[in-house]
C-alpha cells in the first residue's frame, strides 16, 4: 500500500467526504482506505485507537473527536484494544467540512431562570398527621424539632428527615409530609 | 405561621394561640366549635382544593401561583376536612 502524501491545494484531489461504519472485533484491527485530511468519529460504542496511515504512533479515539491534518493521508488504521466488539462511524474527508447536523428531539432540560421570590413559614404539629407542600422552583424543608419527619409517604414509610436536617427538592408536584405530634418544620420556597 | 386573618374572625371569639394541626384528606368531627383555617404551604400554592364543612364545600382554585388561605367557622358536631395544603383548627373561646 502506498503511503503517498499529497498537498491539499495541489488540485489533484477535490473536496470530498464519506462516512464509514466499521465493526471492530475484540482486539481487532482494520484498515480503512480512503484519502482524508480530517477524520471525525461520529459515534462509537467504546474507545478505540487509531494510527494515521503509516504513523507508528497510535491515538485514543472515540465518538465526538476529530483530527485534522495539513496533508492528505491515504488510509487510517483502527484498533480495538478491548475484549468487546466496538461499532464506530467515521467520517473521512478532504477539505474543510462543517458538521451542523446535530438536532435534538424530545424534552430539553434547561436551567431555570434565577429565582425572584423567597418565602418561609413554620408549622407546628399539635397532632400527628399529614400535610401537603405545594411545588415551587425549589422547596427547602427543615426539621426544626426533635422528632423525625417523614417525607413522601402517608406514615413512617417516607424518607426520614432527622432533627436539624434539611431536605431540598425541585419536584414539580405535591409533596406529602408526615409529622408526629410535637414536630416543627420550616419550609422555604423559591419561585 | 398560620394566617388567620381571612374572613376577619375575631380573636376575641377564637383562641388563635392554641390551634391544632389537622391532616389532609381526613374527616374530623368537631368536639367543640371553632375556626378551621386551611392554607397552602411551600411553593406558590395549589392549583385547586376544597374545604368541606358539614354539607358545605368551598373550593379554592389558584391559577396565578399565589398562596392560598381560607377559613370558616365550624360548629360543634360538624364534620370537616380539607383536600390540599395544611390546616389548623382553632377552638372557640
Amino acid at each position: 500500500m502506498s503511503d503517498t502524501w499529497q498537498p491539499i491545494n495541489g488540485g489533484r484531489i477535490q473536496s470530498s467526504y464519506k462516512e464509514f461504519t466499521v465493526v471492530l472485533p475484540a482486539n481487532g484491527i482494520y484498515t480503512l482506505n480512503n484519502p482524508y485530511n480530517f477524520c471525525r468519529c461520529l459515534s462509537s460504542t467504546g474507545r478505540f485507537k487509531v494510527a494515521w496511515s503509516s504513523n507508528q504512533m497510535d491515538t485514543d479515539f472515540e465518538g465526538g473527536l476529530q483530527a485534522k491534518f495539513d496533508s492528505i493521508l491515504p488510509y487510517v488504521q483502527l484498533f480495538n484494544p478491548t475484549e468487546t466488539p466496538i461499532t464506530l462511524r467515521l467520517g473521512l474527508g478532504v477539505g474543510d467540512f462543517d458538521d451542523s447536523r446535530l438536532t435534538v428531539s424530545g424534552t430539553v432540560q434547561t436551567s431555570p431562570a434565577q429565582f425572584a421570590n423567597f418565602s418561609a413559614e413554620t408549622i407546628t404539629f399539635d397532632e400527628t398527621g399529614v400535610i401537603e407542600v405545594a411545588p415551587a422552583q425549589k422547596v427547602i424543608i427543615q426539621n426544626t424539632g426533635s422528632n423525625i419527619v417523614y417525607i413522601g409517604g402517608s406514615g413512617t414509610d417516607g424518607l426520614q428527615l432527622l432533627p436539624k436536617g434539611t431536605f431540598e427538592t425541585s419536584l414539580q408536584n405535591i409533596l406529602t409530609l408526615y409529622c408526629t405530634s410535637g414536630s416543627t418544620i420550616a419550609i422555604g420556597s423559591f419561585s | 405561621m398560620f394566617n388567620t386573618s381571612l374572613n376577619n374572625p375575631s380573636s376575641s371569639d377564637y383562641d388563635f394561640d392554641n390551634g391544632v394541626s389537622k391532616s389532609v384528606n381526613t374527616n374530623y368531627v368537631a368536639e367543640k366549635s371553632g375556626y378551621f383555617v386551611v392554607q397552602s404551604v411551600g411553593g406558590g400554592g395549589f392549583q385547586s382544593g376544597s374545604i368541606i364543612i358539614g354539607s358545605n364545600t368551598w373550593g379554592y382554585t389558584n391559577l396565578d401561583g399565589t398562596k392560598w388561605v381560607g377559613g370558616f367557622p365550624v360548629t360543634k358536631g360538624d364534620t370537616y376536612k380539607y383536600t390540599q395544603g395544611s390546616a389548623k383548627f382553632f377552638p372557640k373561646k
